[in-house]
Order: C-alpha cells, then structure tokens, then sequence
C-alpha cells in the first residue's frame, strides 16, 4: 500500500480578499511501517495538508492517491475501506473524546461501525488488545474510565488505540504529543513508534517541534508558507540542513546540554 | 507647587533604591516565600491542595527559574506571588510571602493593586487574556509609565516607544496605534514586555511566557527578555515546563513535584548533577527527546507514586 499526496494546493478564498494559498503544489508519500514526519510552524499549511489526507477538505489542485487511484473516485465500500485504513489522531485528547463516554464505549463503538467484531465479548477482546498494544496493560482496568479519570497522556493512548483497533495502514497524526509534558511525550512517542513493528503500520507525523521527530522519524519533509522546502532521511536532513529554514528551525530549538 | 524632587512618585524610586542597598548589605532577597500552601475549590465541597510546601528566595537582580510538568503547581506558586488568585473565603493561602519588606500573605486587594502597578511585572503564556481588546496598544503601555514620565503627551509617546522598542518592536510608533488582535502572537507577546518592563518593576513573572509560539518566534521573545532584563536589572522569576527554556535564562532553578519544591540550586548544577531522583529522571526523559544515543524515557507510573508517598510524608 502506497498513499501519496501529489502536487497538493489548497486554495481558500476569502470574501472580498485575495484568496490564500494555504498549501501550494505538495508531494508526499508515505507507506505501512514507515514514520514520515511534516514539519512546519503556525500558517505553514501542515494541518490543511492532513485533512486533505485524510479526505476532510477538498483539494484545490492535485491529488491524493492510495495504490494509485485517486480517493475522490472511490465509491461506497472503497471509501469506507479508506476511512479505515487512514486514520486520524488529532491534538486535543480531551476535545476528541466523548467525556461522557467510558473508554470501552469509546474504542468499542468504531468496532462495531466498520463491523470489525460484532458480539459484546468479540468487542470487548479487540478493545483490550488495542489498549495494550498502546501500553495500557492490564486493558480491563481501563475499560470503565471515563476521559475525566485518565491523564493526558492516557487520553492520548486512548485515541491511538481507537485509531489502530481498526487496524489502519496509516495514521495521520496532527500535533499528537505537542501539548504533553516531555516524559509523556517521550512515552506516548515510543508507542508510536513501536506500533510500526507490532502492526506494521505507517505514519504521517504533522508536529511544529522539529527535535522530536529526530529520535522517531524514517523521513522528513520541512514546510514553510504552504510550501515543501526541504525533505529527506532523517539521518541526513539532521546532520546536513540544506535549506536556511531547515537551520533557523533546527538552531531555534532550545536544547538541554548533555548530561556531564 | 512641587518640584521634581518632591514628587511622591521620585519619592518612590529612591525609597526603593534606598530599600534595595539596605537589601543588599543584609543579603535580604526582596522576595521571600515560607512554606507555601494553597488549597483549591475542585468541586462544592471538595478542595485540592495545589501547592503544599513552597519556600522560595528571590535576590535582587537575581534570575530564578521555578520548573515543573503540568499539576505540578507551579502556576499557581506564580499566582500567589502576584495576588492572582482568585479571592474566595475557598481558597486558602498559608504561609509567608514576603515581598521588600512588606508580608503579602493576607494583604488587601489594593495592596496587592499597588504591588503590581509599580513593582511587579507580569508575562503569561496568552497575551489576549491579558491585554484590553478595545485599548491600543501604545495606552496600554502608558498606563504602566511613571507619572513623571507621563507628563507631555509627546512625551510619553516617545516613552511608550522606547519600552516597545526594548521589547523588540522595531516600528513602535505603528505598534503603538494598533490594536491587540492585529498583532502576531509574537507581538503580543512583546507589547506584554513592555508593558511589564515600562513599570521598571522590581521583579517580573514571567508564567510560560513562549510556549504558544513557535520555535523562531520563542526563541527571539526570549533573547529580548533577556537583553531587557540584564538592561533594567530587575529579578525575574520564569516558570516553565520548559527545561531547556528555564535552562538558557536563569541563575538559579526550582524543581517541583505535586506541589513540593524537591530541589534548588544553581541551574547549571542542578542540570549537570541532579541530586533528587525525580529530578534525574525528569531530565533523562527530557534529554531521550533530543539524544540519538538514548532509548526514549518516560518516567514509570511505579517511580511516580514512590516520589508522590515521600513528597508527602514529607510535608507532615
């Protein structure tokens, strides 16, 4: 499987302004078990270019294709097998999750839609697995909280079972550890990352915090004003910025000193 | 008539000047909290407490940095200092505050106004909370000036635009004339500088001041807090979760943990060798972020409750 985004422009035009081009001619691609990471600060255009991944805005221009064909032709059981097989983990725990909803009720529920298991007991065995494949071990415990009663960090397991219970290829990940505290991040990261080996699968990491994909990333592309300036392994992208943005981001990121 | 000398606002300056060599010759800090604790309303009945034992220093001129991930009270330690928060016969404050020479803990609203008029300058994480919608910029500013140097309407424009130049707002005059939402958050976030530093406060709070801005943008904001700081003098005290931020700015440096400080020292010292383990492990996780040679590291839910247990048998 092969998602790629192809010469992606996002037009939106305002009343009685010139329009704004919020993602101008964007090449990316992605495939399962990789980890492709888009860097950009505020009005780079990155979280317009997920929801065009993710088939939530139109594109203006170009196209997204899975395997090749273009997702705005895919008809009635393709299209719901793309809202499966790309899924979406956004920012704000606390604002993607039903507080009024347990974590059984929360994960469970897109089970049943894309009639992934049907049966109280099948649903609840695919609701602990993804649970502690995100390490929330032993899953029973957590099955009865409500988002309330769980750290961010939790909240953010939470959304990323719900994502990979539907055993996705890709996951799009926009701004998904940017708000934790570091050793969460650090936690939350490491489960990302492990589920490219365990489930194989891939992701597309929207994040304004350069240093962070640097321990996670196969490949990064580096947005600037809706444009891609510079993409590459990561190896190479951190040892060797071409373009000056790539530097001022990686040189505007305060650092701690090494241990002594 | 009364001539400059015995304006009571010059009176002011060198009482303070006067308080600060007194200060200095005592080795007195001018701000000195005791024992902080501060309970919280969480429900109708319940409350929390936010802050359990607190005792910080702050010296003239000094930089202080208090670190801490979210709950774990820092804000609000930030809050009590400025007499932000919130008055409730609820909310409970105990302990000592003491602020050049005067006990805080307990003052009325309009002492408390007084303090931060003149004394105290205050920098947080949302500029627009802060700032009047409906103000220019520039008013906003001069509602922080000296009377003295208010006087003369051309006078004080020159005045507001030199605070928001020593901010880093290089077309002050225009800055002045706009209002709040037409400015990027990084300007915001400067126009509260000068806002802060036009009081020629004697310490200024700075709570998350860039973590809403992006990574050139706080890095810039930074250096200019800094430049305007070491030009003014005055002591700061900045709280963040950030460490690297906190690292790059302060002299010395307050771990906290639920609501405990667990460790202070000098901020290269205390980076370079932690002594409390929750300090150690809080770094590791930090330094798993950014280093290619270690394993990333989250600080485990065991080694959390073990630090939650010692932190509060040792406040009883």
């Amino acid at each position: 499987m092969l998602l790629e985004a192809k010469s992606l422009t996002k037009t939106f035009r305002r009343r009685g302004g010139a329009p704004v081009v919020a993602v101008r001619d964007v090449s990316i691609r992605v495939e399962p078990g990789r980890f492709v990471a888009i860097v950009g600060e505020s009005g780079s255009g990155k979280s317009t270019l997920a929801r065009m991944l993710l088939d939530l805005v139109p594109a203006t221009d170009g196209t997204v294709e899975l395997d090749g064909q273009d997702i705005t032709q895919l008809r009635g059981g393709d299209r719901r097998a793309y809202r499966r097989r790309v899924q979406a983990v956004l920012q704000d725990p606390a604002g993607s999750l039903n507080p009024r909803k347990r974590v059984e009720q929360a994960i469970g529920e897109v089970v049943r839609l894309h009639r992934i298991a049907t049966g109280r007991s099948a649903v609840r065995a695919r609701v602990i697995e993804a649970l502690e494949l995100v390490g929330m071990e032993p899953g029973e415990r957590f099955l009865d909280r409500f988002p309330h009663e769980l750290s961010g960090g939790q909240r953010q397991r939470v959304l990323i079972a719900r994502a990979i219970v539907l055993r996705p290829e890709i996951i799009v990940a926009d701004e998904a550890v940017s708000a934790l505290d570091a050793s969460v991040k650090a936690g939350v990261l490491k489960v990302m990352a492990d589920l490219t080996e365990t489930i194989g699968v891939g992701y597309v990491f929207i994040t304004h915090d350069l240093p962070v994909v640097r321990k996670v990333a196969d490949h990064v592309y580096v947005m600037k004003s809706g444009e891609v300036v510079e993409d590459g392994p990561k190896d190479r992208l951190f040892a060797d910025p071409q373009h000056p943005y790539t530097r001022t981001l990686l040189a505007a990121a305060p650092e701690l000193a090494p241990a002594g | 008539m009364m001539s400059v000398a015995t304006n009571p606002r010059t009176a002011d300056r060198e009482s303070r000047e006067a308080q600060r060599e007194s200060r200095a010759a005592g080795r007195e800090p001018i701000l000195r909290v005791r024992n902080l604790k501060v309970q919280l309303p969480t429900g109708d009945r319940t409350e929390v407490e936010a802050v359990s034992d607190v005792s910080i220093a702050v010296h003239d001129g000094e930089r202080v940095g208090i670190v801490g991930e979210s709950g774990s009270g820092k804000s609000i330690t930030g809050r009590a200092i400025s007499g932000l928060l919130p008055t409730s016969p609820r909310v409970r404050v105990e302990g000592s505050i003491h602020f050049a020479g005067r006990e805080m803990n307990g003052a009325s609203t309009q002492e408390w106004d007084e303090v931060r008029a003149r004394r105290i300058g205050m920098i947080f994480q949302d500029p627009l909370t802060f700032l009047n919608p409906t103000m220019k910029v520039g008013a906003q500013v001069a509602e922080s000036l000296e009377p003295t140097s208010r006087r003369g309407r051309s006078a004080r424009i020159a005045e507001v635009a030199r605070f928001l130049r020593l901010a880093g707002l290089e077309d002050a005059e225009q800055v002045a004339m706009c209002f709040p939402h037409e400015l990027s958050g990084g300007m915001r976030q400067r126009v509260l500088i000068a806002i802060a530093i036009a009081k020629l406060p004697d310490l200024i709070i700075a709570d998350e001041p860039t973590t809403a801005l992006d990574a050139t943008v706080q890095a810039r904001v930074l250096r200019t807090l800094d430049d305007t700081v070491s030009q003014l003098g005055n002591s700061l005290i900045l709280i963040s979760h950030d460490i690297a931020v906190v690292a790059s700015m302060t002299d010395r440096i307050y771990v906290m943990y639920n609501g405990h400080v667990v460790e202070e020292g000098g901020t290269a010292e205390v980076l370079a060798r932690p002594r409390h383990r929750y300090t150690q492990a809080l770094l590791r996780s930090v330094r798993s972020l950014s280093d290619d040679h270690l394993d990333l590291y989250s600080i485990p839910w065991e080694l959390r409750r073990e630090l939650s247990k010692e932190v509060a048998s040792r406040a009883s």
